[in-house]
């Protein structure tokens, strides 16, 4: 096995005992990104010095006998919308294509504590608006088991480079499944925390209310390390909850706590609308789960057909005010042909934004107009209240939500960039997490007759990440290993 | 004509807050320091970056609406209004839209004529301040300073119920005058930490409902509001006496022309789309803050004005002239405690004259001037005959010269000690009456200032020790 | 569905072409008519959580952490230490 294809958890006690350093683990990685980089295309910015700088720093400490942390030496890519000191950050926009920020994100301070080896910044969809990495300014990334398929999006470069073995592990965001749809199309890990378990200072926002960072890794091992170097309470976001620190054991493979477990099944995240193939790999699952003593039971989680428009509603209305900072006044893009500061605006907006960003700025702000709010933002406002109490009353008597990720296994690329509707479908089984703040999961499942892998969900209740880590360790034991791709 | 309508007014008053901190992120909140030294990735909304909420800026708005008699809103949101300008970095300003802080308070201003007024007070809220446009003819572009984005701003809300020039400016200087005691704003308006939005509207008198109203945006002056007032006044009564209707529109008072512009119709009006901050929780008040900032409210000066009138029959004005500079106010209670035998007049004179002239030529206040102590002792001797007014004066001059002896060492060692002694200067006036029999001779022929004349002269004789009513009493005895 | 798509976008600053107007306004009235199922709220209904509170940060200005050049350095035109935008606002 490649040091590239194992995971953080394995890679951490080599470097410990000295059976590889931190430097050859960051070489190993630079040079696979230099032979399946012009394939994949998932990064927008390589910091190999710094990386190198880095892993010398941790063989050094290791040296000295220095105590190091369980990350110190792992090579990790950052989504581009998460800030990053005097390292370009551009959202995979033309707005942003020179930001170069002049502070770091909270969790980029912690990874940095831990010593982790940053290796650069991954494509994105712009803005995180999208579930392809289509509409990066850039370049569209390749799904590592199919190059003709996109990784999924929007977190698609965080996703390919694990799946690709171009990072050991990676940053992702997730505001409506920008996480867990390209972690179930790469078949990679993707966590989806409770909303204010994470710190956001630092991310580039799309939607405020929704968006959460998160772990993108090989396994829920490394998902769950990850997870516990960058959660916690920061002072900066005002949105952020004290947790109780996870202390995760690596070496915990107790599949009996799944006798006993109850399971809800809900009806809904099953529906004509899911890829047969899905389906049947995801129930496969729980048919293992069920064998080896779970309680399994079929629900309704009844607001879930409208939550996708919810989604859409609040997300955008936030958007399009997140996004009126972009003016081409003091940082980023500007138009080079104005000559009044309207012109200045409109120009720099129009040059600078994709034709996705626009359609959300415009849905936004129509929506927040007088006289359409109370229909629109108001009533996707109560339907959020109404979609967080039916997960409430579920988990009162369920200890874990069990669902396909996505409808439908990787698409090829530019089959559904012109088909809004289809596009947003593939978001259909994960924007409830985020309008309900609960933690979700998603771990690859098996890849289908064509190679292509299929992930599964697991939701549980708010803060509930270690339990909800348990779980996916089990399935993940069930499961087995699931064949890497061939680049 | 002018009787025919009536005016009415409401002002929306945006005063900046003292706080150490801006309102969002940790950056100072100072005044005056060179361009964009005072300002983080936050306060410029650069991407990824988020706000916190300062505690004392809760806790000054709820100050302020304690003191004006607001319902306090134990849990009140914060909401962002978009609009596109390039002093406004994030495009959208966090304000408080439908729960703010404070609500449904009035305060009391008084008028010439002694009256009082009440005046409702809609709402109380806390927002963010906008940087600043520097335009100058030296360059083709506008200048961003970004220094002032960020600090924390109150904006207080009236009801419409102003209903003249002179209401008008009593409740703006009331306002200051509040701000100032409660000590949550420096309330300088050459500085802009306190400006204006000006609601007017006219209506005939004998009409009942309420006419169009304009809005005079971002008044910088205080005589800019009264002017803008007095201005849309006259303008919208003439457009009625002439036929016409009033339209709904924001106008700005331009000072150099002294008239207001209109700058945007109703139906240009901009659409802000408020909608809940959701970077921000609630902020939530508890009782035990509520009563501790309760607690730490002064007697607001439009209270204690009408307390000087009523209790200590000082004149409106100078009642109301002590009790606006909470300096002012405490060295004269200050003064009057330690001696209510005082005569209260004579103690708002020194304050206002004596002692107002030396804080205008100092950078010191009332307080740091002269000490209670030392005022009360001085207006005590003087009341006691045992030094005169001028002697008075004298002593006061060391003080303010930084002397540091106690004013009866000053009194021995300037040899400033009156001679009351009836005895001792009747001799005087006998022996100075003796010499001046001309000047008696003119005084029964009706040349009356020849008394002032020979009270001179017994002064004198006393090198300018002798008490001067006793003298006088002395010399009509004698004549 | 009756919306006046150019003058959203300008309220946007954004301009957009006939054809791109087309495009939107259909993504748009899809996602609408979508909401459009969703449940009608009450008059009275709201959304607002009052149990929702956070803590408010001390008021102790720190040291100044970033200098002008920081704030700066990505400005697409400085002058005499400010940004710099046309001289015409309306």
């Amino acid at each position: 096995m490649n040091l590239y294809e194992m995971s953080a958890a394995k890679l951490s006690k080599m470097i410990k005992s000295k059976e590889i350093s931190a430097l050859e683990l960051t070489n190993t990685i630079f040079s696979r990104i230099n032979s399946v980089e012009s394939k994949i295309q998932s990064y927008v910015t390589l910091c190999e010095e710094d990386a190198v700088k880095t892993a010398k720093l941790v063989d050094e400490k290791i040296s000295k006998g220095e105590q190091i942390s369980s990350l110190a030496g792992i090579p990790i890519g950052i989504k581009d919308n998460i800030c990053t000191k005097n390292i370009l950050t551009t959202c995979s926009s033309k707005m942003l294509h020179n930001f170069i920020p002049p502070y770091d994100a909270t969790v980029i301070k912690k990874l940095k504590n831990a010593n982790v080896v940053m290796t650069g910044k991954l494509n994105m969809d712009e803005f995180a608006m999208g579930s392809s990495t289509e509409t990066s300014y850039f370049k569209t990334t390749k799904n590592p088991y199919n190059i003709n398929c996109v990784p999924g999006g929007s977190s698609g470069g965080s996703s390919a480079a694990v799946a690709a073995g171009e990072a050991i592990m990676s940053l992702g965001s997730d505001t409506g499944g920008s996480i867990r749809q390209p972690a179930s199309y790469c078949g990679v890990v993707g966590l989806k925390p409770t909303y204010g378990a994470i710190s956001r200072y630092g991310l580039i926002a799309f939607a405020s209310s929704l968006d959460q960072i998160g772990p993108i890794t090989k396994s829920v091992d490394d998902a769950a390390l990850l997870y516990s170097v960058i959660s916690g309470q920061d002072p900066l976001d005002a949105t952020s909850q004290k947790i109780k620190p996870l202390n995760w054991n690596i070496d915990f493979s107790d599949i009996s706590m799944i006798k006993g477990l109850k399971i809800a099944i809900p009806k809904e995240y099953f529906s004509d609308q899911i890829n047969d193939d899905v389906k049947d790999a995801v129930l496969n699952v729980v048919k293992m789960l069920e064998k080896n003593g779970a309680k399994i039971s079929k629900i309704s989680l009844p607001s879930t057909p409208h939550a996708l428009s919810a989604y859409y509603i609040i997300s955008s209305a936030e958007a399009s005010s997140n996004l009126a900072r972009y003016d081409g006044v003091h940082y980023g893009y500007r138009s080079e042909n104005y000559s009044t500061l309207t012109e200045m605006y409109e120009n720099t907006r129009t040059e600078g934004f994709g034709t996705e960003v626009k359609t959300r700025i415009m849905l936004g702000t129509y929506i927040l107009s007088s006289g359409y709010y109370d229909t629109y933002y108001k009533r996707a406002k109560l339907l959020q209240n109404k979609i967080i109490s039916e997960f409430q009353e579920t988990f009162k008597e369920y200890d874990v939500i069990l669902t396909p990720t996505v409808p439908t296994p990787p698409f090829y690329i530019g089959a559904e960039i012109n088909d809004s509707t289809k596009m947003h479908s593939n978001d259909m089984n994960t924007v409830s997490s985020n309008i309900s703040g609960v933690p979700a999961i998603s771990l690859p499942c098996c890849l289908n007759k064509n190679d292509l892998p299929i992930g599964l969900q697991l939701i549980c209740n708010h803060f509930e990440e270690e339990k909800l880590f348990k779980i996916a360790k089990c399935c993940e034991l069930l499961i087995g290993d699931i064949k890497l791709p061939n680049i | 004509m002018l009787n025919k309508y009536d005016l009415i007014v409401g002002l929306e008053i945006h005063a900046e807050l003292s706080t150490n901190s801006k309102i969002y992120c940790s950056c100072k909140n100072e005044f005056g320091l060179e361009v964009n030294s005072v300002c983080c990735p936050i306060c410029t909304g650069m991407p990824g970056t988020l706000p916190t909420l300062n505690k004392k800026v809760v806790e000054y708005a709820v100050k302020m609406g304690l003191a004006t008699n607001c319902k306090i809103n134990q849990i009140s949101k914060q909401d962002r209004k978009n609009y596109f300008y390039p002093d406004l970095p994030k495009a959208y300003q966090i304000s408080q839209s439908d729960i703010p802080l404070c609500e449904d308070g009035y305060l009391d201003i008084l008028l010439e004529d002694g009256k009082t007024k009440r005046i409702g007070i809609t709402r109380i809220h806390i927002e963010e301040d906008a940087g600043k446009l520097l335009k100058t003819d030296k360059f083709d572009g506008t200048l961003i300073d970004f220094n002032r984005c960020g600090v924390p701003l109150i904006e207080i809300v009236s009801e419409p119920d102003i209903r003249s020039v002179e209401e008008a400016k009593a409740y703006l200087e009331t306002i200051k005058s509040y701000l100032k005691y409660l000590n949550i704003s420096d309330a300088k308006m050459q500085e802009g930490s306190i400006r204006c939005d000006v609601n007017v509207s006219v209506k005939p008198t004998s009409q009942k409902n309420l006419g169009t109203r304009c809005e005079m945006k971002n008044v910088n002056t205080f005589s800019g509001a009264i002017k803008a007032i007095e201005f849309e006044y006259q303008r919208q009564i003439d457009i009625l006496e002439s036929g016409g209707t009033i339209n709904q529109e924001t106008r700005k008072w331009d000072e150099k022309l002294s008239k207001t512009i209109a700058i945007r119709s109703k139906e240009n009006a901009q659409d802000y789309r408020y909608f809940p901050e959701p970077d921000l929780k609630n902020i939530f008040v508890d009782n035990d803050t509520i009563e501790r900032i309760s607690n730490d409210i002064p007697e607001m000066p439009n209270h204690k004005t009408i307390r000087y009138i009523n209790d200590f029959n000082l004149p409106q004005n100078d009642a109301k002239l002590i009790a606006n500079n909470i300096q002012r106010a405490t060295l004269f209670e200050k003064t009057y405690e330690l001696n209510k035998k005082l005569d209260t007049k004579s103690i708002a004179n020194w304050i206002l004259t004596t002692i107002s002239e030396q804080v205008n030529k100092t950078s010191k206040n009332h307080l740091e001037i002269i000490t209670p102590e030392n005022l009360n002792k001085i207006i005590s001797y003087i009341q006691s005959g045992s030094i005169s007014t001028s002697s008075g004066k004298k002593i006061f001059k060391q003080i303010v010269a930084n002397n540091s002896k106690s004013i009866d060492q000053l009194i021995t060692d300037l040899g400033l000690e009156q001679i009351s002694n009836t005895d001792e200067l009747e001799d005087i006036v006998l022996k100075v009456l003796k010499e001046n029999e001309k000047s008696i001779n003119d005084y029964k022929n009706g040349k009356t200032n020849a008394f002032g004349y020979l009270v001179g002269q017994c002064i004198k004789a006393t090198k300018g020790k002798g008490n001067p009513s006793i003298i006088k009493e002395s010399l009509k005895k004698h004549i | 569905m009756n919306m006046d798509i150019m003058h959203l976008a300008k309220l946007c600053k954004i301009k957009i072409d006939d054809e791109l107007a087309e495009k939107i306004k259909i993504d748009i009235s899809k996602i609408l008519k979508s909401v459009e199922d969703l449940p009608n709220p009450n008059k009275n209904d709201s959304f607002f959580n009052p149990d929702n509170i956070m803590t408010l940060r001390n008021d102790n200005a720190k040291g100044q952490e970033f200098t002008r050049d920081d704030i700066l350095k990505n400005a697409p035109q400085i002058k005499a230490g400010c940004a710099v935008v046309p001289k015409e606002i309306d």
